[in-house]
């Protein structure tokens, strides 16, 4: 053979040995070295750090930015709805309800050294409301913010308002250092009071915080060092990370991969009810679905049954209305859909479509496989009517500029939306999806109804005053918004996180969708 | 020569123009509405109106393309729709990450390529021939998502040999951090001398890299046997042979020349795949680099951000054929045949 | 009348006896020979989908909920998916699928090609340098990533990523059917016609256009294993077909979650992909052989 061609050979074989050895030896060296920091790693599916004013954020930034900011009072919906404080220790609430005082902890410190003083309070939420950015409406009604003296909060209301549910959102309830300009926190800095301060950020790579020494909480040796939140795309690698113990808790697992992991003895799955419910909004407005029977008949087509148990996996529960169960204003005693073939026959008759006949186009976030799933279900159930379906999966924008578009025809015939509260009541679900809108926002099903559009003006109205009442009007617009089907009310779905067995503490709060609070963790 | 020169580069900015304003134009008129993405899912109409303002997308589609312009001639990409970024911003951090892949795919696919392509040639026909272009009509055949799929099943599941996703792990991030210098990770280690981050580095780079490669070298030996052919049954070579010139002597010193030449062609060409395949892979191994950014960005019609990936994407394909047909126009051996595959 | 068609049947005669001849030689090589056979199999297969696979309803997106995951077994040879489809039948359809789409992607950019490339080289001058400057635009990218940019404005689905990639291949065909239009034109039989004043139009449509055609067809047939996989690719990433529809890159991108318990759910399918476009590449390269004589001379 040519000589100069083996001395090519023989150095590629050369490089490629040296990789392949260094390959096999990779893997042996991740122990050792004593003074390693403690970290937890929690792994997400996507960016969470898109916003980053602490005045504008009001989606999944909550995974990291709760570690970093904090609230005046936070909520635990699995504990009876109790509130906890956290930058305000205690508070009380003028007799007619108009006026609340916050008393803020002494000696917090920010991130910066800074000290909170109840007059940066009241600068952050008013300058939250003045940009008018995020989740700022939380904070409508409130007429003033002041600060009473060095720590005392005191808001002037227009009107009573559930004041600890609003300062316990998920969003826009931040206290933050107002002095700092919106282009310094997208430059990627932040700082807020809470127990970690941000180290890096790596964008679509990962986020790590670190433990902020002056904590107003204080530390234990207990708990992390670090805490890094990973976004890995793909689900299956997401299992393998936390398999091998180089995750701690993995977020948005598919249930297949829950159930495999059940078996595994170094792994532990948090599951609870969260207030995430899934709706398939019936295009009122356009035949053949501007006929209530017809969309009676699909409401009866839909395999709920078998959604909840071969797509869900179990790890939800079928919608009883509007409202998902374990939020207030939710009716226990409402009607339910059920899959009924025969009814739904006799329901398309009487709609005047006895044969079915028609075609559907089914709009979906492309890339949620559960919405996929079901629309792929629905369609199988509607062959057997006769019905034909589309599932087109569309990117949000678009799915939304086609369920915009301005003449009705021209949209979807059903859509799929998921809908969770920024904070802890149900206003957002009857008020966004179902009372009358001039310009299309949420309310998919075009739907409106004057008598509807009166009992959540009325609930809402009431809702600072007594829960009970409101409820009530709640439960009796839901009724007729069952019996008229705007909607199909598919199932509210679990939470479900896999977690290793030897960290300590995780407790999943539903209130903060996706959001882990590292402080509380520890090995 | 300087003609030719000029010629090709006066080509390249027009083709770089064409690509920016049909891109932008095309952004204008599907039908969506960037200015909700600014703001987020549950936005009310005034927050909508605000943002439409705040990105200037109430004035006239001349008037914002005539600041398009401006702004990209200051290297001004834009807002990151999603991100609230600047696009330059963040293609600055991606753009080593994937070009490190690119480039060391495209090195090793060479490597490899070429001795296939020309032992195929030489010995046409025969078993070996028929073997190495199986080989290498075989790997520009299969999906490179699924190799990834594939290679990440065998080495990092089921063998454990090597890491699952990602470019470097964090824990040694912490530990032992890396000063960024050039912004090419690798080589910044190595530079700095902080071996054990440079191990890592490569472990991860490797199943990437084997995937990138795949393509790049099916593309290398088949194009490096086929102009080898050509040349080959030129007369000179017949010539040489017919002086009883060694065969040795005729393929290594006479016609690899002339390959060469005319393969630096097939390198620019595999470099340009190599790039396009990331788009494709990097969400697969969650490599920080602009090809899981562009993926992304598609599927949340994220404008600006899909027109800085394309504008980097054709920059550096303009300059990757300039340069291989100046090289080629420079050897006066090579008569230059276009459109060689 | 009579007498034109008797000269179009010795055209026809001399036709088939050219492709005759054309095959006996492309299947010379063994490899070649294989990978046509396998076309032929692949094609069968596309058009009698619903009867070849075991489960045609499933194929076409019927669910079967109990029999969810099922490792490859007798009664499914592949397996089946988290919906409980037999993944064989899915994998049939998706030929169907692939080769319908791939073989419009070609029509659609040859329709595009086929005026622009005779305006070309016919015309020539300032229209041909027109023609020319656009497809030097596209031919400076690989196809994928036109296909993928345009794909991400269109939105989601296989009739636009049809036209997505259609528009990122047309220049190809331009240059090949401008360069055999500049050829023939200078021909002798078509320099005649010109002297004895015949129309340009039917100058153009009688002697130059079917002059084009066979080296059109065979570019046609080495891209078919391009098209397929960029097609693939697209959806994979999402810009392609929607579920139910049993396209091989969709099928792949939805068993990756899965990739772990079900290995089958991915294997299976891009094995199947890399079947088709082997096939297709072999061929090409096969063609190639046959019609380029600088590489088939020894």
């Amino acid at each position: 053979m040519n000589m100069k061609y083996t001395k090519v050979i023989s150095i590629l074989l050369v490089v490629l040995i040296t990789v392949v050895a260094a390959g096999c030896s990779g893997g042996e060296e991740q122990q050792g070295n004593d003074n390693t920091p403690k970290t937890v790693t929690y792994v997400t599916h996507s960016d969470p750090m898109v916003f980053w004013d602490p005045a504008e954020t009001w989606a999944i930034e909550i995974v990291a930015l709760q570690n970093i900011y904090e609230p005046l009072v936070r909520i635990d919906p699995m504990n009876d709805n109790e509130f906890i404080p956290v930058l305000a220790t205690e508070w009380k609430s003028s007799d007619d309800g108009l006026k609340w005082e916050f008393k803020l902890r002494e000696g917090v410190k920010f991130h910066s050294g800074k000290e909170l003083t109840a007059d940066i309070a009241a600068r952050s939420l008013k300058r939250t409301i003045d940009l008018g950015k995020g989740a700022a409406y939380i904070w409508d009604g409130v007429k003033e913010i002041n600060a009473k003296d060095d720590n005392t909060l005191e808001f002037v209301l227009e009107r009573p308002l559930p004041m600890l549910y609003i300062v316990s959102s998920a969003y826009g309830s931040y206290i933050y250092d107002p002095d700092l300009e919106r282009d310094w926190y997208y430059e990627g800095n932040a700082d807020g009071t809470g127990p970690y301060k941000l180290n890096d950020y790596s964008k679509d790579s990962e986020v790590i915080l670190e433990k902020f020494q002056d904590y107003w909480g204080g530390w234990n040796q207990d708990q992390f060092d670090y805490a890094i939140v990973k976004i890995v795309p793909e689900s299956a690698t997401r299992r393998q990370l936390l398999v091998r113990g180089e995750a701690d808790i993995v977020e948005q697992m598919p249930l297949e991969d829950v159930e495999a992991l059940k078996s595994d003895d170094n792994i532990l799955i948090s599951d609870i009810t969260s207030y995430q419910q899934l709706y398939a909004f019936l295009n009122t407005q356009k035949a053949p679905l501007d006929n209530k029977y017809v969309r009676q008949a699909l409401s009866y087509l839909m395999p709920y049954q078998d959604i909840v148990d071969h797509v869900m996996l179990g790890s939800a529960t079928q919608a009883r209305g509007v409202i998902p169960p374990n939020l207030w204003g939710h009716g226990k005693d409402l009607m339910q859909y059920n899959y009924d073939l025969d009814k739904a026959k006799e329901l398309l008759a009487q709609g005047g479509y006895p044969d079915g006949g028609f075609k559907l186009l089914y709009t979906y976030t492309a890339g949620d496989k559960n919405e996929q799933k079901v629309g792929e279900l629905f369609k199988d159930a509607l062959s057997k009517v006769n019905i034909d379906m589309e599932i087109r999966g569309m990117t949000v924008d678009s799915k939304y500029d086609l369920a915009k578009a301005t003449d009705p025809n021209d949209r979807q015939d059903i859509t799929m939306l998921y809908w969770w509260p920024d904070n802890v009541d149900p206003q957002g679900y009857m008020y966004s999806q179902f009372r009358t809108e001039k310009e299309v926002g949420f309310n998919f099903g075009y739907y409106s109804n004057p008598e509807v559009d009166r009992l959540i003006d009325e609930a809402i109205a009431i809702s600072g005053t007594s829960i009970e009442e409101a409820t009530e009007k709640y439960i009796e617009a839901q009724e007729i918004i069952l019996d008229e089907a705007p909607a199909i009310h598919l199932y509210c779905e679990n939470y479900v996180r896999p977690y290793r067995k030897d960290l300590k503490g995780y407790a999943d709060n539903p209130a903060y969708p996706n959001a882990v609070f590292f402080y509380e963790l520890s090995r | 020569m300087w003609k030719f020169i000029i010629r090709r580069v006066a080509i390249g900015i027009f083709i770089l123009f064409v690509v920016v304003s049909t891109t932008f134009f095309f952004s204008r008129i599907v039908p969506s509405e960037p200015a909700q993405k600014w703001v987020g899912a549950h936005a009310t109409e005034e927050q909508i109106e605000a943002a439409k303002i705040e990105l200037g997308l109430d004035k006239p589609l001349y008037s914002q393309y005539i600041k398009y312009l401006g702004d990209l001639l200051k290297g001004d990409f834009g807002m990151s729709i999603v991100s609230h970024r600047p696009v330059s911003l963040e293609l600055k951090n991606a753009i080593p990450n994937t070009l490190e892949l690119v480039i060391l795919s495209v090195i090793l696919a060479f490597a490899i390529g070429l001795p296939i392509g020309v032992y195929s040639a030489i010995h046409e026909n025969t078993i070996f021939d028929h073997l190495g272009r199986f080989i290498s009509v075989g790997v520009i055949s299969m999906p490179t998502f699924w190799v990834a799929l594939m290679l990440q099943i065998i080495f990092s599941t089921k063998l454990g040999l090597l890491p699952l996703t990602g470019q470097m792990d964090t824990i040694l991030k912490l530990t032992n951090p890396l000063d960024k210098i050039t912004g090419f990770a690798m080589l910044d280690s190595v530079i700095t001398g902080n071996w054990r981050v440079f191990k890592d580095l490569i472990l991860h780079a490797i199943l990437p890299i084997l995937t990138l490669m795949s393509y790049s070298l099916g593309l290398t030996s088949r194009m490096t046997r086929s102009i080898l052919l050509e040349v080959l049954n030129e007369d000179y070579i017949r010539a040489s042979r017919a002086y009883g010139i060694k065969e040795r002597i005729v393929i290594w010193k006479y016609a690899i020349k002339n390959v060469l030449g005319t393969v630096t062609t097939v390198l620019a060409l595999s470099a340009g795949y190599a790039l396009v395949n990331t788009f494709v892979i990097e969400a697969v191994f969650s490599w920080p680099g602009i090809g899981s950014y562009i993926s992304r960005s598609v599927i949340n019609l994220d404008y600006p951000a899909i027109i800085g990936v394309t504008l980097f994407a054709s920059v550096s394909y303009i300059i990757l054929n300039l340069i291989a047909d100046i090289i080629v126009a420079l050897d006066p051996r090579i008569r230059f045949v276009k459109g060689g595959d | 009348m009579s007498k034109n068609k008797n000269i179009f049947l010795i055209k026809l005669k001399r036709r088939l006896e050219a492709l005759w001849v054309f095959i006996k030689l492309l299947l010379k090589n063994k490899l070649t020979g294989i990978a046509f056979i396998t076309i032929v199999l692949l094609t069968v297969t596309a058009i009698f989908a619903p009867w070849i696979s075991p489960y045609p309803d499933q194929g076409q997106g019927q669910v079967n909920l109990e029999e969810k995951f099922q490792p490859p077994s007798t009664k499914h040879i592949f397996g089946t998916d988290e919906l409980g489809r037999d993944i064989l039948s899915r994998v049939i359809f998706g030929t169907r699928i692939s080769l319908v789409i791939s073989t419009i992607t070609i029509v659609l950019a040859l329709v595009i090609a086929l005026p622009l490339g005779l305006l070309a080289g016919y015309h020539g001058g300032m229209v041909d340098e027109i023609i020319m400057r656009i497809t030097d635009v596209f031919l400076s990218f690989p196809p994928l990533m036109i296909a993928i940019v345009i794909a991400s404005f269109l939105g989601p689905s296989l009739t636009n990523a049809v036209i997505a990639i259609a528009v990122a291949w047309w220049p190809w065909y331009t240059r090949i059917i401008r360069a055999q239009v500049m050829s023939i034109r200078e021909k002798p039989f078509v320099k005649a016609s010109n002297c004895i004043g015949t129309n340009k139009w039917v100058i153009l449509l009688s002697h130059i256009l079917p002059n084009t055609i066979s080296p059109v067809i065979i570019q046609a047939s080495m891209d078919m294993g391009g098209v397929i996989l960029t097609a693939a690719s697209l959806s994979f990433i999402g810009l392609g077909a929607q579920a139910p529809t049993p396209e091989w890159g969709l099928i792949i991108s939805t068993a990756r979650t899965y990739i772990i318990d079900a290995w089958w759910y991915s294997a299976f399918p891009g094995l199947m992909i890399f079947i088709t476009v082997l096939s297709f590449n072999l061929l090409g390269d096969g063609f190639r052989e046959v019609f380029d004589p600088r590489t088939r001379v020894r």
